[in-house]
């Protein structure tokens, strides 16, 4: 029967499954890859893969700016989404490569290969909805149970008890205010806690300035003196200090407002039914299940340069009364409890203290060793498709003669 | 009736459902960690907002309460029976040998030279050395402090290079005398802070700088 002879569901079902498409997906996925690596330079990499692979954007419009500083503004004809692309990726090969292939002995290699590369898109999803990524920067000699968002802000309360920080955290995170710009306020109610934080004004880098020192020139409301500056987003958007206005409601009675911040040392006393709390604005905290001393850290850079040849950091990991020293350097991360600890960077003698300092980027990722596993699964598939190939190349040479 | 007609009004509804709520509720907690080990109650919007001190504690004594700091306290505490207990650390001028006497003035206890203050007790204050001091008596007051009776006093007085960097202890002076295991405690485990505004806006502060990032 030819393919027009097909009923229409039948031809649909070949092109989502065909090798064709396959290929084009492949094809725009190495483009979008390439596009969003030059354009990262000039953006910055957190919005470039949320522009370029984020389930939001269903196109992408590449900007000339990747080419030339000159061009920056200019948008490049449109190219689908890299989220899309691989959701594509995966119906097709699922189809195709999994479903539709004939299940012979022979194809068994195939069948494996086609497995590991949609494990492989799986992974990427997985990590797409479930990674998150911090990072715990530690001085020489410094301990820490903590590390913190790199991107995403959060109000955090706590109670003062003797002033001393006590009980449990509560935490708002980012969702519940990253989108009350300008007058939108929004009432978080606290389970547990006797008054809720009313939230307004929120802007993505800010900076709490004294009023004496400059005056709000776009009518910003002054607090106790100070007022939020709003300031452009910076292209590595890590370095962004959100801040926000906030005021308590207790007994149905809205309290004073004052300025929450990133960008702050100490966090706002608010009293309510007779006790004390601590409000502050962060980047979210991330408790880690164990504690790590830097013991030292050291870096090497190729000759006459500041390109880093290596990172090397000296930790001690404390967990229940067990104490184990880890050595983590690039590509040599540190994996326990479900997190992983990634040399990020280094600092000697900075800050002016002559300290050194140790940077980790600690990710959480379900899915963290699945493209490991699924490239030997690849692998392995295509080894052994080559090996019944050449199995089957030599015994039909054989029986030739 | 026309069927379309219905559109606008499903168009509302969806619209009215994508709106974003004007109230939510929130129940995440997490457990305390040693991110909020150096906060402090009852800071006002100059300390919140501005470059913070340049020292801050290793441990924190039991029984010690913080306060915010003041322009003359780099770290405030008190402690005792009546919280009438005082620590304070600070900076201060004058050199050492001066503000050796002057604490000595305050109970008034005769004046040390040189070779007595060479004398004192050495201790170690932000890596440089310090000299141990301690008095006991009448309290003539000074610095914003009443006078008292049977006052102690104890701490340490360090010249680093011309800046002198103090850590005072006041209080009654049975209270003080118990203390004294603490205070040597706390000033060892003193350290300087990387800069607060140095921790997220470069992205590369410690984990103990006091900023928020």
């Amino acid at each position: 029967m030819s393919n027009r002879q097909k009923p229409p569901a039948n031809r649909v079902i070949g092109f989502i499954s065909g090798m064709g498409l396959a290929t084009v997906l492949i094809l725009l996925l190495m483009l979008l890859t390439w596009l969003a690596t030059l354009e990262q330079v000039a953006f910055g990499l957190f919005p470039t893969l949320r522009k370029y692979f984020d389930f939001r954007e269903l196109w992408v419009f590449p900007d000339a700016g990747a080419f030339n500083e000159e061009w920056v503004g200019r948008r490049l004809p449109p190219l689908p989404g890299g989220y899309w692309v691989c959701v594509l990726l995966l119906v097709n090969m699922t189809l195709g490569g999994l479903i539709r292939l004939r299940k012979r002995w022979r194809n068994i290699g195939v069948l494996l290969a086609h497995f590991g590369i949609l494990f492989m898109i799986v992974a990427g999803g997985v990590a797409q909805w479930k990674e998150e990524r911090g990072v715990m920067v530690l001085k020489e000699g410094e301990t820490a149970d903590w590390a913190r968002s790199l991107i995403d802000p959060a109000i955090e309360i706590f109670e003062f008890v003797d002033g001393e920080p006590t009980g449990e955290v509560h935490v708002i995170r980012s969702p519940y205010f990253d989108d009350l710009k300008g007058e939108r306020r929004r009432k978080v109610d606290l389970e547990g806690l006797p008054f809720a934080i009313e939230l307004q004004g929120y802007q993505a880098n800010a900076r709490p300035v004294s009023a004496k020192s400059r005056a709000p020139a776009q009518g910003q409301p002054v607090v106790d003196g100070f007022f939020l500056l709003g300031l452009p987003s910076e292209t590595q958007t890590e370095r962004d200090l959100p801040g926000c206005y906030a005021r308590i409601v207790a007994d149905g009675t809205p309290g004073e407002p004052f300025i929450l911040a990133v960008a702050s040392y100490q966090p706002m006393t608010v009293e309510a039914g007779g006790r004390r709390f601590g409000i502050q604005m962060v980047k979210q905290t991330w408790p880690v299940p164990f504690e790590v001393t830097l013991e030292s850290t050291h870096a090497e850079y190729y000759p006459n340069t500041r390109r880093p040849k290596s990172f090397v950091s000296d930790i001690v990991r404390r967990e229940d009364d067990n104490e184990v020293e880890v050595r983590i350097q690039m590509n040599e991360p540190m994996r326990h409890a479900g997190m992983t600890f990634f040399q990020r960077d280094f600092n000697e003698g900075g800050m002016g203290t002559g300290a050194k300092f140790s940077g980790f980027e600690v990710v959480r990722n379900p899915s963290d060793k699945w493209p490991e596993y699924s490239l030997w699964i690849a692998g392995f598939g295509l080894g052994l498709h080559f090996i019944i190939k050449l199995a089957g190349f030599l015994g039909s040479g054989r029986r030739k003669k | 009736m026309n069927r379309f007609a219905l559109l606008p009004c499903l168009v509302a509804l969806l619209a009215a459902g994508c709106r974003e709520p004007a109230e939510v509720s929130v129940a995440e907690t997490r457990p305390l960690t040693m991110r909020e080990r150096d906060l402090v109650a009852g800071a006002g919007s100059r300390e919140r907002f501005e470059e913070p001190t340049s020292i801050v504690p290793g441990v924190h004594p039991d029984g010690w309460e913080r306060l915010p700091g003041t322009q003359f306290r780099i770290l405030n505490y008190q402690f005792g029976r009546d919280r009438t207990g005082e620590v304070a650390v600070g900076v201060s001028q004058g050199g050492l040998l001066g503000n050796v006497n002057r604490w000595l003035g305050q109970f008034g206890a005769a004046p040390l030279d040189a070779a007595g203050v060479e004398g004192l007790d050495q201790l170690v204050l932000l890596d440089a050395p310090a000299r141990w001091v301690v008095a006991e008596g009448e309290f003539a007051g000074g610095m914003g402090q009443e006078a008292r009776s049977e006052w102690g006093l104890a701490g340490v007085v360090s010249d680093r290079g011309g800046q002198i960097v103090t850590v005072k202890m006041t209080g009654p002076a049975d209270e003080v005398r118990a203390q004294h295991g603490a205070l040597r405690e706390f000033i060892a485990g003193l350290r300087p802070s990387r800069q607060a505004g140095q921790g997220g806006q470069s992205g590369q502060g410690g984990q103990g700088s006091q900023g928020n990032q």
